[in-house]
C-alpha cells in the first residue's frame, strides 16, 4: 500500500468528513494529504492525478463508500 | 444485439471478461469470471493484480459470505464482456469476427485467496448492464 493512501485516508478522516454527507458517492482526489478536487466519475480523478502527480503519487477516496458485500457466493474467510 | 451462451455448471455460471487499467488501455488481459448477482460490487483476485500491476487507489472493506470483514486495496479497473458480433446466438464470448465488448470503470477489491475455478466475482455494479437470460441450465447474456 503507497504511503499516498494512507496519508491521504487520515487526513479525509481528519479534515474532510463533512462531505460524507455532502457529496456522498463522489470521488475525492487527494495529493499529499491535500483535497485537490471532488469528481463525479473515479475515472476523470484518476486521469487528472496522473497527468499532475503521477503513479502512486495521488489516491482517490470514494465518498461514504461502505463496505461490499459479496453474498452468499462469496468465499469465507480461511 | 449480440448474444451468447453458457451452460450452467455445478451452479456456476463462468463467462470470459477482459481487462485493463486506465492507464496501460493496450495492456488486456482476459480471466473467467463468476456471474454472482448477490456480490454488490466486482472483485478479482490476487492472480488479476499481479498480471495487471494496477495502482492502488484507496483501501476498502469486503464482507464475505460469512460475514467476515477483510481489508483490501481499491484498484480503478475497466472490465469487459467481450461478445463476437454474429448472426444469432454464438456459444462465446471470448473471440469472434467484429468482437465487442460492454462493461466500464470500476471500483474494486480483492478477494482473500484465490478461487478454483475463476479470477474475478462479477458484481451488481456492472451486471446491470446487461440483459441476461437464465432457462433450460443455459445462460444467456445480451450486450
Amino acid at each position: 500500500m503507497t504511503s499516498q493512501v494512507q496519508q491521504n485516508r487520515a487526513a479525509f478522516a481528519r479534515e474532510h468528513a463533512h462531505l460524507e454527507h455532502e457529496r456522498a458517492g463522489a470521488h475525492a482526489l487527494m495529493h499529499d494529504g491535500q483535497l485537490i478536487k471532488v469528481f463525479d466519475e473515479p475515472g476523470d480523478a484518476f486521469q487528472r492525478g496522473m497527468a499532475d502527480y503521477g503513479r502512486d503519487r495521488f489516491s482517490i477516496i470514494q465518498i461514504g463508500a461502505k463496505p461490499i458485500k459479496l453474498g452468499a457466493a462469496g468465499m469465507v474467510a480461511a | 444485439m449480440p448474444t451468447f451462451v453458457k451452460q450452467v455448471q455445478n451452479q456456476q455460471i463462468i463467462i470470459q471478461v477482459e481487462i485493463h487499467t486506465l492507464d496501460r488501455p493496450d495492456d488486456k488481459h482476459r480471466f473467467d469470471a463468476l456471474v454472482d448477482t448477490g456480490a454488490e460490487g466486482t472483485v478479482v483476485s490476487s492472480r488479476v493484480v499481479t498480471a495487471l500491476s494496477p495502482m492502488a487507489i484507496d483501501t476498502g472493506r469486503v464482507i464475505l459470505a460469512d460475514h467476515t470483514e477483510v481489508e483490501s486495496p481499491i484498484f480503478l479497473l475497466n472490465v469487459a464482456v467481450p461478445v463476437a458480433k454474429l448472426p444469432g446466438i454464438s456459444d462465446q464470448n471470448a473471440s469472434g469476427p467484429g468482437e465487442t465488448g460492454v462493461g466500464g470503470t470500476v471500483m474494486v477489491m480483492t478477494l482473500p485467496r484465490q478461487p478454483d475455478n475463476y479470477d474475478v466475482l462479477l458484481g451488481m455494479d456492472l451486471l446491470p448492464l446487461f440483459h441476461i437470460t437464465l432457462v433450460g441450465g443455459q445462460f444467456l447474456m445480451s450486450v
